[in-house]
């Protein structure tokens, strides 16, 4: 072999079979030039571990390479980087199963990472052990083979006792000497409409030094307990309007309709003159590099009552006959609102609400039955920017305090509010978007439709909204290419390669 | 890209044969008589100036020399290629004449 290689002249050697694959035709559309049948395996995955992963692997110091006519007319584009594609790592059209670790001697090594997700003791962790083996020396003889074990090394974290939960644990992210990676502890849910993962810890993992010498230590960057609790804020001023003893109208004011001291009133009604009553939660849901800086990523849910209302009580007569009417009047508006956030920054985010204003009175009287009458105007702004205004859709009575009625708080409670999922979607190690279901008028069937909304990769974005459709058929498949920042969108699985 | 090794090897005899030949006085063209080529692939006979005769034979793939090994990588790196040049290689020709190929280390 040797000999001949003296006189012929190599001038390029390698893989420049580069493009976007398409699961659906099986075909790779390169850069420039004609679109060829994908070479080796095609990029692998499923839900929880996505084909479209996609990492840039570089050597440093290699010189740019350009194509030529010949290259061009056979659609092959050499390139200066290798490309790990889907959610094994295929490289040269093999799934490699973990990192290409670039050593700083310039040496490459094939890392196969050993992971324990264990409890014992009360303690949760994840171990470590990576083999490194010598990669990609071509000679003759066969270059030797070099392997290492590094010593394990664990992190605890918090994740409760994971026995038996199915646990599983895949590469979320890898730099680009392939010597940090970032992994995943965490349950499957594939719930429907919208299948999520429980991300019970994000760690990443650092080799340093040179194979038979190399190290690994790991990092836990955080665990469900970081960033999963709940957090509800009541914040409310209510009024009662009511008859004393001579008939008489009173009001009183306080923060909790049913607080001691509310004693029960002879035909009293209460309402809430302000309210400003949230409930939110941050789920971690996965975590990427930004410019070789490891990012946790999470998903921030928030329901938020606000409005201003009030009561009056008028016409009463004195006892023993007695006719009132109480009025009630408010402006109130629920909002629903999700954030994906990059170590703690939101980069895309969706809400819609619904706004209710009106007014409604009852009149009551001793000779007969209470007389209600209710207008109101209810608008449902969705989030991808229609809205709809139905009249009189409003539940105004609540329920019984002691006996008596208590009205509505604030918030349009007429709506489709507990209908309405919104969740984090991992596309890839880059790319991140929201999914929701979609919101719904009152009276419309429940459907699990799900709207996939706009996707954020490291490098680029795609704002496409998605019309309603059931999860299986959806566009849930997407790549980022690490160094143009293209994001590829599709139905069916797409990876740059 | 490629050079065809016979190509090389007649260029090498050429230049033999034209450094062994001194220029001769040019002859009466009556005086001229048929005369037989020296050219190459002369069924094994020697050209009358001593030139090379085809075939060439290698003596023997040991007796190669080589130069240092070299790394030749894939565009991106990832891969190396261990090439170690030829730096001689000795033949026979078909008189039993040693000659001996020589080539430069590649840049």
């Amino acid at each position: 072999m040797s000999d001949v290689i003296s006189i012929d002249e190599v001038v390029k050697f390698g893989h420049p079979w580069h493009g976007l694959y398409s699961n659906a035709t099986g075909n790779v559309t390169p850069p420039a030039g004609p679109a060829f049948a994908i070479p080796g395996v095609p990029p692998n995955g499923d839900l929880f571990n996505p084909p479209g992963f996609c990492v840039k692997l570089a050597k440093p110091g290699l010189p740019a390479v350009s194509n030529d006519a010949a290259d061009i007319a056979a659609g092959r584009t050499w390139l200066n980087y290798a490309l790990l594609s889907g959610g094994y790592q295929r490289l040269y059209g093999r799934d490699m199963g973990g990192p290409i670790y670039i050593a700083g001697d310039g040496s490459a090594w094939h890392v196969d990472i050993n992971r324990n997700p264990t409890s014992a003791g009360g303690v949760t962790r994840l171990e470590i052990i990576l083999n490194l083996t010598n990669f990609g020396e071509i000679s003759d003889p066969a270059a030797a083979v070099v392997t290492q074990s590094t010593a394990m090394v664990n992190a605890p974290f918090t994740g409760g006792d994971i026995t038996g939960y199915g646990v599983l644990s895949i590469v979320e992210d890898i730099n680009e000497n392939g010597s940090k990676f970032l992994i995943s502890v965490f349950v499957p849910l594939p719930a429907t409409p919208i299948p999520s993962r429980r991300v019970l810890g994000l760690f990443e993992v650092t080799i340093a030094g040179i194979p038979p010498a190399a190290t690994a230590s790991i990092t836990k960057l955080a665990d469900i307990i970081d960033s999963a609790g709940q957090t509800t804020s009541m914040n409310q001023v209510w009024k009662i309007a009511y008859l004393d003893n001579n008939s008489a109208p009173q009001y009183l004011v306080q923060a909790n309709p049913a607080a001691p001291g509310w004693v029960a009133r002879n035909n009293w009604r209460s309402w809430p003159v302000s309210q400003n009553d949230y409930n939110e939660q941050t789920d971690l849901i996965g975590a990427r590099y930004m410019a070789g800086v490891a990012q946790v990523m999470t998903l921030y849910r928030k329901e938020h009552f606000t409005g201003t209302g009030d009561i009056a009580i008028s016409g009463v007569v004195t006892s023993p006959v007695f006719d009132c009417l109480f009025t009630f009047t408010k402006s109130s508006t629920y909002t629903v609102s999700a954030e994906l956030r990059a170590a703690g920054v939101a980069i895309f985010s969706q809400s819609y609400s619904v706004t209710a204003s009106g007014t409604a009175s009852v009149n009551l009287s001793a000779a007969g039955s209470p007389v209600s009458t209710y207008s109101s105007s209810t608008i449902f702004n969705f989030g991808s920017g229609g809205s709809t205004t139905i009249p009189n859709i409003e539940d105004w009575v609540y329920g019984q305090i002691g006996g008596a009625a208590s009205f509505a708080h604030l918030g349009p409670n007429g709506g489709p509010n507990p209908y309405t999922i919104f969740g984090g979607w991992r596309y890839s190690n880059t790319v991140y978007g929201l999914i929701n279901r979609e919101p719904l008028l009152p009276d419309t069937p429940l459907t699990d439709n799900v709207i996939f909304r706009g996707v954020v990769g490291a490098l680029g974005s795609d704002s496409t909204i998605y019309a309603p459709t059931p999860f299986s058929s959806g566009a849930k498949y997407a790549s980022e290419h690490p160094v143009t920042g293209a994001i590829a969108r599709d139905t069916t699985p797409v990876c740059w390669i | 890209m490629s050079k065809d090794l016979t190509e090389a090897l007649r260029r090498l005899t050429e230049e033999a044969n034209a450094a062994a030949k001194p220029v001769e006085p040019m002859k009466n063209r009556a005086a001229a008589v048929a005369a037989k080529s020296a050219a190459l692939n002369n069924n094994g006979k020697p050209g009358s100036s001593g030139g090379i005769a085809s075939p060439l034979t290698e003596v023997a793939y040991a007796a190669r020399t080589w130069h240092n090994e070299k790394i030749i990588l894939s565009t991106d790196g990832l891969f190396s290629l261990k090439i170690k040049p030829v730096k001689t290689i000795d033949f026979e020709d078909a008189n039993a004449a040693a000659v001996r190929l020589e080539f430069k280390s590649p840049p």
